[in-house]
């Protein structure tokens, strides 16, 4: 990809076995289980992950989420008035630090709290496949911490109470937790381009990328029979707008570039699914990068979709891909016909610009041809499909009355679980009936190693190096305690080979006072 | 305390085209699990599913996030 990527996947938490009558905390086995306390359950999840020298805080002078790429700075972000609200007396007595419980890992990724849901976020790479691993890194990591909170659970309050872990989106109760794509662009690349042309893929994409679902969500109602092919689409009232908790948009307009602001935007993709398979997740990536990479060179496409709210939900809704979408000029058009114009596109620009793009566009056209004439052929390979695929044939055939069977939810849930034992997708991986892009030798390298090139790599050797001298750290920068003074080194310009040679200067650095004196030539007073 | 900066210099746009990736992802074959394990039987994925099926409990709220 010629930018870098990175992927924030919120855990779902199934909550086993608490209680619904005792708030309160444990003080041993004898006082029963407690109630669900989310905000806590969360922390103590992230905070338990099992990996030596990992950074525990997070600088949040870099954050601003209400800034808007439309040049406002909103008042305020929507709520759900539907949100669920558990008992909070255990976390009420957390610091913020402790709540929140921001961690920064070896591999440069950040985990910690985000709205009660543990999240993992991808240092951001322009290796698709390495994009890939390290987001797969993270179910990893993420099921170490599954495994060491429930080891606590089982001593404070017995086995019975557990929480599982799910890479997904939905609760099946209505309510949506996010997996958001990051994509540096050029800041002069115009806003309105980037939502005419994003627009279409975001709706469409869905094809080859949605992750699949047993049952219909409107929020505050209780879930509808049905299948459809994302897990998010329901949940999408917007166009475009900041929110993201509520009145979610397809295009989402958060401004925080986490590099210069000058240059660069951020597209911060809220519209996509969390994906099991790890050819969905590189799909998913691979195609939006190279409509991003039209975009900045001037494509408009010469079709838009009229209602993308209702377009993105009814095409969901449609496994037999025949839903036809208003456009705003023209007759009417298929999900897959609008796809087939924007691979064609693609492939007329980037066609033999590398290796990794023409992996991409064969992949793309594949997928669409077999979606056009025997999706079955993608069952080993897309989410939504391998789903179908499996539930069809545990189900009466054809009856869509299997679509409100109990069972098939829980085992759409399974699906997500990322716990080996009872994950329906690692036992259709162990049976070698779902594709793999990454081994396990990569795998298990990934949750240590930060991709080659990146900040996060710099981030990684400073945390190995000078770990305990680290005050503060976030995408963009890492605060040093240097003597009696703060001393602040700036990522936001770092990149290309220069990454390297500050890499090189952290290792040959005998201590950090001698890395700032090395450094001192490009220093400036903040 | 007012933190001193350092920026490292010399910025490359990342919007630049990356070089050939020195490893991009290998054209996978249309069979399922080329490279990992051979496809078991029908009856051992029967029978994991039932299981599956008895252990997980329904769906339980959880809050929204984002």
């Amino acid at each position: 990809m010629r930018r870098p990527v990175g992927i924030e996947t919120e855990y779902g938490l199934n909550c086993e076995g608490f209680s619904a009558t005792n708030p309160g905390a444990p003080t041993g086995p004898t006082d029963g289980p407690p109630g669900v306390d989310f905000g806590y359950e969360c922390a103590s999840i992230v905070r338990a992950v099992p990996f030596p020298g990992a950074f525990r805080g997070w600088d949040y002078r870099g954050e601003d989420p209400y800034q808007d790429l439309r040049g406002i700075r909103a008042d305020r972000l929507a709520r759900d008035p539907n949100d669920l609200e558990g008992p909070d007396e255990r976390s009420r007595k957390l610091t913020r630090d402790e709540l929140l419980a921001n961690t920064v890992l070896l591999n440069g990724a950040r985990y910690y709290n985000d709205h009660n849901h543990p999240e993992y976020c991808t240092e951001a790479t322009p290796d698709l496949l390495e994009l890939v691993a390290q987001d797969r890194a993270g179910e990893l990591i993420v099921h170490a911490s599954e495994t060491a909170r429930n080891e606590a659970l089982a001593r404070e309050v017995g086995p019975a109470t557990r929480v599982r872990l799910l890479k997904n989106n939905t609760d099946y109760h209505g309510r949506s937790y996010g997996m958001h794509e990051n994509y540096l662009c050029a800041r002069s690349t115009p806003l309105d381009s980037l939502v005419r042309g994003m627009t279409p893929h975001l709706v469409t994409r869905q094809l080859y990328a949605g992750a699949g679902k047993v049952g219909i969500e409107t929020s505050g109602a209780p879930i509808a029979p049905g299948f459809q092919m994302s897990q998010r689409a329901d949940f999408f009232e917007e166009r475009i707008g900041i929110n993201t908790t509520a009145k979610r948009p397809i295009f989402n307009t958060r401004d925080e570039p986490h590099a210069s602001s000058t240059k660069y935007r951020r597209l911060h993709c809220i519209a996509g699914d969390a994906n099991r398979s790890e050819w969905a997740t590189a799909m998913k990536v691979g195609t939006t990068a190279l409509v991003l990479d039209l975009i900045e060179d001037g494509w408009k496409p010469e079709f838009e979709i009229a209602d993308p709210v209702k377009a993105i939900k009814d095409i969901s809704r449609d496994t037999s891909l025949t839903t036809t979408v208003p456009m705003t000029f023209g007759r009417p058009m298929t999900a897959l016909a609008i796809q087939h114009l924007i691979l064609k596109a693609c492939q007329a620009s980037f066609a033999g610009r590398d290796l990794e793009t023409d992996w991409v566009l064969l992949q793309w056209a594949e997928a669409l041809d077999a979606l056009g004439s025997d999706p079955e052929k993608l069952a080993t390979r897309v989410d939504w499909i391998i789903k179908r695929s499996l539930f069809v044939q545990i189900g009466t055939t054809g009856d869509p009355r299997i679509w409100g069977d109990a069972r098939l939810r829980r085992l759409d849930m399974a699906y997500h679980m990322i716990d080996p034992r009872v994950s329906l997708f690692e036992t259709l991986r162990k049976q070698g009936r779902v594709m793999n892009l990454v081994d396990q030798g990569r795998l298990d390298a990934c949750a240590q190693t930060p991709p080659a090139g990146t900040r996060g790599a710099i981030r990684g050797a400073l945390l190995a190096r000078f770990g305990p001298q680290i005050r503060k750290l976030e995408w963009d920068s890492v605060t040093f305690d240097v003597g009696s003074k703060e001393w602040r080194l700036d990522l936001e310009d770092i990149t290309g080979p220069v990454i390297d040679r500050v890499i090189e200067l952290i290792d040959r650095s005998p201590d950090l006072t001698s890395l700032v004196a090395t450094m001192k030539g490009g220093s400036r007073d903040a | 305390m007012t933190p001193e900066t350092v920026i490292a210099i010399a910025p490359e746009a990342p919007t630049k085209p990356a070089e050939t990736p020195t490893e991009a992802p290998s054209r996978p074959s249309s069979a399922p699990g080329e490279t990992d394990t051979e496809k078991s039987s029908d009856s051992d994925l029967d029978d994991e599913i039932q299981r599956i099926i008895r252990e997980i409990p329904d769906p339980t709220p959880q809050p929204g996030g984002e």
